[in-house]
């Protein structure tokens, strides 16, 4: 039995005989268009709005303020330092990408699997992905110090005729992340075209008018235009899937391919993966339940939804608690001294209070979602999934921090402290995401409307009417 | 009902006027493709259909051709694979060798992370451009967006538009067939003069400020790598440039006598500075240490602070120079042939410019001294004359390191054992002009009679 509140419409009934259906009530094209449009024509923001985004800005002003005083004043306002020379600004963009990869996970990897039911929350799920991936690339671009020279870092002719090092995972990084921003932000932009065609279309003020019509580019829907847009589609999805892979393998290069005890382990590709994907549905599904809740979107994003997801970051998390047995199996079975010591020291060491809040949000707190009632629940997701991405976070920052803080050579060993300016940094890299994303509600299509519609029963989908 | 303009009369084509062509609107996909497929079936070929979204069937009703966009995309990706392959070779690995830690100048595997994920990045540039291109997008000014009842084409309404151009239309017939397969409405498709179809003004300005602006940056990029600069490039946050440390040749307020360069403690030694074996670094036996004990100071580091702390002082250095040392008369290193063949080469570098290849005091500076000064120069001494000859090896070691008369001392420019060497060399080519037969090898003996 399920316990959902009354006006919850339930479709997590699971029978083999009978395929549930993905929305509630009766959805029809226009009252679909009716619905997503209307969030995004609303000429003044409700008050909880205008709250929040004065709340998020007050924080990037911040987080400005503060990327300023550290251009000025020298990276070392951090707390990096021998031996622990990465800390939370690295611990802070692993943690930021690997939100990001789940919503190229829910657009392309689910598209290719045909699961209709993510026609409600991509575009939701690829907006966080590129505000994630701003969000990080920001601590990269900053940490190098002198931050008017980062054009050294691509491949540019210049007058020391060098080039960078192309051995190097640091460099990757460059390369991964940008070709991630990019090709997101392509499939986010395209996915946009025929929605923003709609918000066009339903435009009053003159301004909305020439600005969603030129984002549009002309779209009329034309069937011509429809099948390069689902071939365009189904490429990029394509194209998509293996990048999404590749990037945050590349990040785990990060660490894999030092000699570092605790790092230098080709476990991290696909646990780093498995885990980016665990932190970002645990984001998006964060984002998604006040989201429902506030913009009365619980017939288009039923239970069902939430249910698929709370599932699969059940599966991720099993496999990022896989991959902490493995970890500590192959360090014993390798007879690594250095690795052994690592891991034994990172649950009885000085780090140990982050080691077993990390054990305990990443491996204990999702298997409650073994229990429908509790991800059937929206609240009881949202604490699950905010103490999982904690967990994550933690996550990054025990295995950047305790492998240098304790490495080869006793004498170099030393307790790394953040500054505030580290905290404050995160804090307002929050602020960022937040402010971006209240910008996206305001004025772009929250929903996929023309995905949406075409699972509707009634235009020859799959998917059945709603009981 | 959407907040779309309420319900317009409809405009029907009028015989007089020339049309572009027939709108139909349709309230569900089923009926469009059905209608679509009829009106294909009646010979119509210029016709399109238009949705809020994407139709299944109505492809092949269409008899439509599958975009191309795939090759794009394979194109992309070998070009990015391939081409990053070919950066990470030739930048790290041919144009500036990086020399990192033993690694490969070149392997595949460390290239591929770049190449993967640009052959990524360009196929989906392909993809988006191809996708934006093939759509005949952007295109703002669409003749449909002029027919009101358009607009729920992005909504909820699904329309056939029947071209004006297509060899079976007729207003009339067309028309009554729209209707005949389920149509809710018709309109006339409007004919877009040119200056319709032209981009409103101030698009046009702002798209020319734009793109002069743009042109800006490469600009002043291209002067500044091809043109110099009298003053120095702007820095923004300038803490390296001016680092607060003392630099040689400047003053100090520190110390009492104000300079930052600091002479040597007295009593310490700095490393690789401790010169115990006398032998091999002065050419002097130990044992006269104790017998000119201020002389050995001479030839000490400290030879140069002494002089310079009073003239008096580096007068009574010279003076003390007049006593004879004891010097060694045996090599301090064993003397071989690749000795000689060092001291030969370092002889004809340093040497031979005055005292000539053959040591007779003939070198091209001397000669040329002869001619600038008009026979007022004194020749260096030859060195196959008796004193030389009979000299010590360390008194000529002595001479090569600090001088005698007008000579340099070359202690700065020659290392210690190339000087020994170089005293080697000084000894076989005296031994060239006093060698008699007894001192040639018995093997080499008979062949140089036959020269004779």
């Amino acid at each position: 039995m399920v316990t959902a509140t009354i006006n919850e419409f339930d479709n997590t009934v699971i029978d083999p005989a009978v395929r549930p259906p993905l929305m509630s009530g009766n959805n029809t094209l226009s009252s679909i268009t009716e619905q997503v449009a209307s969030l995004a024509e609303r000429p003044k923001p409700p008050r909880a709005w205008t709250i929040a985004f004065a709340f998020s800005s007050s924080l990037t002003v911040m987080l400005f303020a503060l990327i300023g005083y550290m251009i000025v004043t020298g990276v070392g306002v951090w707390g990096n330092n021998a031996p622990v020379a990465w800390g939370w600004p690295i611990v802070n963009f692993v943690f930021w990408v690997g939100i990001g990869h789940a919503g190229t996970l829910i657009s392309a990897i689910l598209f290719l699997f045909r699961q209709d039911w993510r026609t409600s929350i991509n575009r939701f799920a690829e907006a966080m992905t590129i505000f994630a991936v701003t969000c990080a690339g920001i601590f990269p671009a900053i940490h190098i110090g002198r931050v008017w020279f980062v054009y050294w870092l691509a491949p540019l002719p210049n007058s020391l005729a060098m080039w960078p090092n192309f051995r190097s995972p640091l460099l990757w990084d460059v390369f991964a992340v940008t070709a991630y921003a990019t090709v997101s932000a392509l499939f986010w932009y395209l996915g946009m075209v025929p929605d923003l065609a709609t918000l066009r279309d339903r435009a009053t003020s003159k301004i909305r008018k020439v600005a969603y019509g030129l984002a549009s580019l002309g779209w009329t829907g034309s069937s011509k235009q429809w099948r390069l847009f689902e071939m365009a589609y189904l490429l990029l999805a394509a194209l998509a899937t293996p990048l999404v892979l590749s990037v945050h393998t590349i990040v785990s290069f990060d660490f894999a391919v030092s000699q570092v005890p605790g790092w230098h382990t080709t476990i991290f590709p696909p646990y780093f993966v498995a885990g980016a994907v665990f932190s970002g549905f645990a984001m998006v599904i964060t984002l998604m339940v006040p989201a429902r809740q506030f913009f009365g979107l619980k017939n288009l994003v039923t239970l069902r939804h939430l249910e698929n997801m709370c599932k699969i970051v059940l599966a991720t998390g099993m496999m990022v608690g896989y991959a902490y047995a493995t970890e500590f199996f192959i360090a014993w079975y390798g007879g690594n001294q250095y690795e052994q010591f690592a891991f034994v020291n990172r649950a009885l060491g000085p780090y140990a209070w982050a080691y077993w809040t990390m054990i305990s949000c990443n491996v204990l707190s999702p298997q409650l979602f073994w229990f429908k009632s509790v991800r059937t629940t929206p609240w009881a997701m949202v604490v699950i999934c905010v103490l999982v991405n904690v967990g994550m976070w933690f996550e990054r920052f025990v295995i950047t921090v305790t492998s240098l803080s304790r490495d080869f050579l006793p004498s170099s060993w030393g307790y790394f402290t953040p500054t505030l300016i580290d905290v404050l940094m995160f804090v307002g890299s929050f602020g960022l995401f937040f402010t971006l994303f209240l910008l996206f509600c305001r004025f772009l299509p929250m929903v996929a409307m023309a995905e949406v519609k075409s699972i509707l029963p009634a235009e020859g989908s799959r998917q059945v009417e709603p009981a | 009902m959407s907040k779309a303009t309420p319900k317009q009369p409809e405009v029907l084509p009028d015989p007089e006027i020339k049309i572009g062509g027939l709108l139909a609107e349709f309230v569900s996909a089923a009926d469009v493709v059905a209608a679509a497929k009829a009106i294909r079936q009646a010979g119509y070929r210029n016709l399109e259909v238009h949705s809020p979204h994407p139709i299944h069937g109505i492809d092949e009703v269409l008899k439509a051709k599958r975009p191309r966009l795939s090759y794009g995309a394979i194109v992309g990706a070998v070009i990015g694979l391939v081409g990053g392959m070919w950066m990470a070779w030739w930048m790290n690995a041919i144009d500036y060798p990086l020399i990192i830690s033993g690694k490969p100048m070149f392997s595949f595997l460390p290239s591929l992370p770049i190449a993967f994920e640009l052959a990524i990045l360009l196929a989906a540039f392909a993809v988006f451009g191809g996708t934006i291109a093939m759509g005949g997008l952007p295109q703002p000014a669409n003749r449909l967006f002029r027919i009101p009842a358009f607009a729920r084409a992005t909504n909820d309404r699904f329309f056939i538009t029947v071209d004006a151009s297509d060899d079976v239309f007729d207003a009339g017939q067309t028309e009554a067939l729209l209707r005949r397969e389920g149509s809710v409405r018709i309109d006339t498709i409007p004919i877009l003069d040119a200056r319709e179809s032209r981009l409103p003004r101030p698009f046009v300005l702002t798209a020319i400020v734009l793109g002069v602006l743009a042109l800006i940056p490469p600009v002043l990029i291209v002067k500044a790598r091809s043109t110099t600069s009298t003053v120095p490039r702007l820095s923004f946050i300038s803490d390296m440039d001016h680092q607060p440390k003392y630099k040689a040749q400047t003053t100090n307020t520190f110390f009492a006598d104000g300079r930052s360069m600091r002479p040597q403690v007295s009593g310490t030694i700095a490393m690789g500075d401790l010169r115990e074996d006398s032998k091999f670094y002065r050419g002097v036996s130990d044992d006269s240490a104790e017998a000119t004990g201020s002389a050995n100071k001479n030839f000490s580091i400290n030879t140069f602070f002494a002089a310079i702390q009073s003239e008096s002082e580096a007068l009574t250095v010279a003076d003390e120079r007049q006593k004879t040392p004891n010097w060694v008369t045996e090599f301090p290193i064993p003397v071989d042939e690749s000795l000689i063949r060092r001291g030969q080469e370092r002889y004809e570098i340093y040497c031979a410019t005055c005292h000539g290849i053959g040591g007779d005091g003939d070198g091209l500076v001397t000669l040329r001294a002869l001619e600038l000064e008009q026979g007022t120069w004194v020749k260096p001494t030859s060195l196959h004359a008796e004193p030389i000859r009979n000299q010590s090896v360390g008194q000529l070691f002595n001479t090569i390191a600090n001088g005698v008369r007008k000579m340099p001392g070359y202690a700065a420019q020659i290392p210690v054992k190339d000087r020994w060497a170089i005293v080697s060399y000084l000894r076989a080519l005296q031994k060239t002009r006093t060698a008699t037969a007894k001192d040639v090898p018995s093997d080499v003996l008979p062949n140089m009679r036959e020269l004779n």
